[in-house]
């Protein structure tokens, strides 16, 4: 239970220096505050409310309005001195006790044409909470930043609701309308943390929608054409080997028969020379072939290095004379001696061995920046020389590209002859060899040499369909490495999706999970508010065969029903609307979790004689588990009331004004 | 200031899974310190959860 232990006011409007104290005196926790219309019941409330909100809610006219300094304590003092505003709340929440103090400092001025003295505040009022253990009433917490003191505000009387702690008996339209009504609901979805699942379940949304977006900028369409590639090439490349394997066997086969035929040709007399002379060019033929390979491979160098040799020709031609003038004119390397500078620097008592000056600070300055600028360009004159040699040679290997040229189209045009002339020769002797004829031979050498050339064919061709698989398998190969890299890539990727699949799973089934507490929470405090507030209304009110039950809309506006199921909110009379209105703060304050006090002024005002032992009974049975401060003018407070909240019951404290009007003192406890 | 009994109730009767509902809590708890950033955390407590619970790995044949 959280309860008010004192209420300290200085300078106050009257409450110019008193302290209200709220010890239990019996099972109740019931205190009574009596004093007469107009003797600062209202300004008591005001004072808490102004301690806690810097607001006073219930003053009639804020525009014209007194200061809330006590008039008598600024006329007590002298032009410029101070007069300190404060109102000092302390409640006791468990095991320890929260003083919210509110300050203001007003300082005194002179009016020059009435010479009367008036106030000016200095500042703006500031709030500070002190935080103590129960056990030792020593400061034990500050808390005076803006953020801290409006959260321990909100936690125990939260502003929006402050008509719900700080009960006004005379006001009870504010307990009714809608613009309350809204802010009851904001206030206790703010109190019970429904806020806090609404947050958290607006977090995971976005959150999840974020990891959306990320997947489905992840997820683009080329990975099913990569993929589709690789299975392609992979395809082709197991087709190629196989045709390779195949090609394996037929052309060792038809090599076989073809030396077969070969030898065939050389075991008969009269053709073997022209198969010996065929076997010599053959091999002629094989060579020149290579050698012309190796020519062109040079030649495609010999491109190469002179497409490039000519294009940087200017560049190479300009950087070399440059050198060459740099040393001809002594540039490269600087003409300057290094170690006698360090010398002079060292020994700066000589003179100088070219002036025969004298070597003065200045001096040394300019010798140490020259020894510098000297490192820096001996590493430029370093770097020239390096390179001036390759630069020559450049220059020298252009002077040669007309030479190399010519020896290259010759040795091209050499092998091209070369190949062409043994060619004809085979020609010749194949052609000789496929038309020989002669009747008494053994063999036919006629048969032989076409099936020769038929197999020479097919050879050619297949060795060729070999080298071109080969080719082909490299390169697809070669694709398909780059290929794997970009899958690997892809595979990665994929993982990061499945990660972010998983996360944008837990974040779903949070966001619906707290969305479902969130419902759950929200129909319940619906339905104890209802429960609640109807079962202290039933008991306040003395006609107890009326009304049938009680609704609170979405909107957390109250319905009463008759019997016949009539909403009969608008014809309650002034003693049950007070009921409804009370029953309705006390059933807020149980829904909201902190079993707050409840301050009310005039708590019976408007109550008929008829009700008045009911409420008054209620409020007491109530005050057993809550604490109840009740505002009493001495009328209010009457006969009937005196007898249920005697002085053994309840603590009593009478205010009242003192006979110059300006303060309000305790005269009886 | 920490969640309350009344949601700690109602986690418990909705949610079955332990770890789940020791992750929502986890998660309210760092709302009611009043997270100014909220995403960094979230991730952190999210990637706890799906590294520490095996039941997560189901998620995968969804």
């Amino acid at each position: 239970m959280i309860k008010i232990e004192k209420i300290e006011f200085k300078n106050f409007r009257q409450y110019k220096d008193i302290c209200l104290t709220f010890a239990k005196n019996s099972d109740y926790n019931l205190h009574i505050v009596r004093a007469k219309n107009g003797t600062g019941k209202t300004t008591f409330l005001n004072g808490i409310l102004w301690c806690l909100y810097d607001e006073e809610y219930y003053i009639s006219n804020k525009l014209k309005a007194l200061k809330v300094v006590n008039e008598s304590a600024i006329q007590e003092k002298n032009e410029g001195d101070i007069v300190e505003v404060s109102v000092k709340l302390t409640i006791s929440d468990e095991d320890k006790f929260l003083s919210f103090e509110r300050k203001q400092i007003f300082s005194v001025t002179l009016d020059p044409l009435t010479s009367i003295k008036k106030s000016v505040a200095t500042c703006e009022p500031t709030l500070k909470v002190l935080e103590s253990p129960k056990t030792a009433f020593v400061n034990t917490k500050v808390y005076e930043s803006e953020e801290e003191t409006q959260r321990l505000v909100k936690q125990y009387f939260d502003k929006e609701i402050y008509s719900y702690y700080f009960f006004d008996g005379e006001n009870l339209k504010n307990y009714f309308d809608k613009e309350n009504a809204g802010k009851v609901k904001s206030s206790i979805y703010s109190l019970s943390q429904v806020n806090l699942l609404s947050n958290a379940s607006k977090r995971t949304e976005v959150l999840a929608n974020d990891k959306r977006r990320e997947m489905t900028e992840k997820n683009d369409r080329q990975d099913v054409v990569i993929y589709d590639e690789i299975d392609k090439l992979k395809d082709e490349i197991e087709k190629l080997r196989m045709d390779n394997d195949q090609l394996d066997i037929a052309i060792p086969i038809l090599q076989k028969r073809i030396d077969e035929l070969n030898d065939q040709l050389i075991g008969y007399k009269p053709v073997r020379d022209n198969q010996i002379r065929r076997e010599e060019l053959d091999k002629k033929l094989k060579q020149l072939e290579k050698e012309q390979a190796e020519m062109m491979a040079k030649k495609k160098e010999f491109i190469r290095t002179y497409y490039m040799l000519f294009h940087l020709f200017p560049r190479i031609k300009a950087t070399l004379d440059m050198i060459k003038y740099k040393e001809d004119h002594g540039e490269l390397p600087p003409r300057i001696d290094k170690k006698q500078i360090e010398e002079l620097i060292h020994n700066h008592d000589a003179n100088c061995p070219m002036c025969d000056g004298e070597i003065n600070d200045h001096a040394i300055i300019h010798m140490k920046q020259l020894l510098e600028e000297l490192d820096v360009s001996s590493q430029a004159s370093n770097y020239l020389s390096s390179i001036k040699g390759g630069l020559e040679l450049a220059i020298l290997k252009c002077r040669q590209y007309e030479d190399e040229k010519k020896s290259l189209l010759e040795k091209e045009k050499y092998y091209q002859q070369e190949i062409e002339e043994t060619e004809k020769e085979l020609n010749v002797i194949s052609q000789y060899l496929s038309t020989y004829s002669d009747s008494n031979t053994v063999i036919d050498v006629s048969k032989i040499e076409k099936e020769r050339t038929q197999k020479q064919e097919e050879l050619t061709i297949k060795t060729k369909r070999q080298g071109a698989n080969e080719l082909s398998i490299k390169n697809s190969e070669e694709r398909l490495e780059i290929l794997d890299k970009e899958a690997k890539e892809m595979e990665k990727k994929a993982n990061k999706n499945k990660a972010l699949q998983k996360q944008m799973k837990v974040l779903n089934d949070l966001t619906s999970c707290f969305n479902q507490v969130k419902k759950q929470l929200m129909d319940k405090i619906k339905v104890e508010i209802e429960e609640n507030t109807w079962n202290t209304f039933k008991n306040m009110i003395w006609k107890k065969e009326t009304f049938n039950n009680l609704k609170i809309d979405e909107d957390y506006q109250m319905s009463v029903y008759n019997n016949n199921l009539n909403d009969m909110t608008g014809s309650l009379s002034a003693t049950e609307s007070m009921a409804l209105a009370y029953s309705f703060t006390l059933a807020i304050h149980e829904t909201s979790g902190k079993n707050c006090p409840l301050v009310v002024d005039s708590p019976l005002g408007r109550v008929s004689d008829d009700n008045r032992k009911n409420m008054a009974n209620e409020l007491l049975k109530i005050s057993q588990k809550k604490q109840i401060i009740l505002l009493f003018t001495s009328d209010e407070y009457s006969k009937e009331v005196a007898e249920i909240y005697d002085s053994t019951i309840a603590t009593i404290q009478d205010v009242s004004l003192t006979d110059d009007e300006q303060e309000i003192r305790k005269i009886g406890v | 200031m920490s969640v309350s009994k009344k949601i700690e109730n109602g986690i418990e009767k909705l949610e079955k899974n332990e770890a789940f509902k020791e992750l929502m809590l986890q998660i309210l708890e760092e709302e009611s310190k009043g997270l100014h950033s909220f995403k960094a955390k979230y991730e952190e407590l999210i990637n706890n959860y799906i590294n520490n619970n095996v039941g997560v790995q189901n998620y995968d044949q969804d």
